[in-house]
């Protein structure tokens, strides 16, 4: 855990710097507008008599590229700092929902390398466990590399927070296409020391990782 | 209200972002001064109190939080905008109950923070 209180500083201060050189780019890019718009005006005033700058729709369309390109960064930003301060957080409470959520911010490049999707299924209320967020986002990050690892042509992959017939909250990670017999093989997969006290179970489609519920939930 | 007699400071240790928003804010007729860290930013308060301060939560030296503590004993009815990171709402919550006006989120939008200004301006002359 020291580890990964370490890492999460460490990628903490990395998502801060981030943050900044994202808001400079935005900033100078939306100066540039701000000037551009300016030359317009004058150019107006002018009654084309001074011509407007030759430019101006290919300086328009950059400036949208960089904006585009900095709520991107933004996105990413974020998720690095949930997941930076994700070893601290919720210690030994962790809620299913977002950290299913979390991780499909996380993933998604992970998904797009397997030319697949991600389907989500949301939660209608908090679902807390009896584990660290950050133990949650290794289980679920390590469930859903083994369904992936089933190679392409498969449907997509499915996150859905749900509970036994016992009641205990679990996260199934599944994807259309894959047998039982491969949902066991993917289960095998699973190190156990990784689940310590987490349950993993082989479904239809995939795996089952079952969770104690956290106390007073 | 015009913004021609609004008086802007904003307080960053980011230059080259804090110089391009003061220069976008000029050139919506918004006067604003900029200091690079919280003494510089204290100091600019004493010399001429703004009617806002927009000011970074983390900076070397005196942290934002601790500027906005001695903002709100000395010059109440100077009004602070906080500005925080990605995923740092908690720390703008924890502003605002050490009396900020207000948090934003950088990277941001100059519409959203010029009508933020607006609002904050009104509440200090409100109590000023």
């Amino acid at each position: 855990m020291k580890q990964a209180n370490f890492m999460g500083q460490m990628a903490s201060a990395l998502s801060h710097d981030l943050c900044n050189v994202l808001a400079t780019i935005q900033q100078a890019a939306g100066l540039l507008d701000d000037y551009l718009g300016l030359a317009r005006k004058e150019s107006l005033k002018s009654l084309g008599i001074r011509p407007q700058f030759k430019y101006n729709d290919k300086f328009e369309s950059i400036i949208a590229q960089i904006r585009s390109h900095v709520g991107r960064g933004q996105d990413m930003c974020e998720l690095l700092s949930r997941l930076a301060h994700a070893p601290d957080e919720n210690q030994g409470a962790a809620e299913l929902g977002a950290a299913a959520n979390l991780l499909a911010g996380l993933s998604q490049r992970l998904i797009k390398r397997h030319k697949t999707t991600l389907e989500l299924t949301p939660t209608l209320s908090p679902v807390r466990v009896d584990a660290p967020l950050i133990e949650a986002l290794v289980l679920m990050h390590r469930s859903m590399a083994l369904v992936l690892e089933r190679g392409s042509g498969l449907g997509p992959v499915r996150l859905a927070i749900t509970t036994t017939t016992a009641g205990a909250p679990c996260v199934d990670v599944t994807r259309e296409g894959i047998s039982a017999g491969e949902a066991q093989a993917l289960k095998d997969k699973l190190d156990p020391d990784l689940l310590g006290p987490v349950g993993a179970v082989a479904i239809e489609g995939g795996l089952r990782l079952v969770f104690d519920a956290a106390d007073g939930s | 209200m015009s913004t021609k007699d609004w008086n802007i400071l904003l307080v960053d240790d980011e230059e080259d972002f804090v110089s391009t928003l003061c220069e976008r804010l000029e050139l919506r007729g918004i006067a604003c001064r900029v200091a690079l860290d919280g003494e510089k930013g204290l100091k600019a308060i004493t010399e001429r109190p703004p009617d806002v301060v927009v000011l970074d939560m983390y900076m070397p030296g005196l942290k934002g939080l601790e500027v906005l503590r001695r903002i709100k004993q000395e010059h109440p009815t100077v009004q602070v905008i906080m500005l925080t990171g990605q995923g740092a709402t908690k720390d703008g919550m924890d502003g605002m109950k050490l009396g900020a006006f207000d948090y934003m989120v950088k990277p941001l939008s100059i519409d959203d923070l010029t009508t933020k200004l607006g609002e904050a301006v009104t509440a200090a002359r409100a109590v000023g």
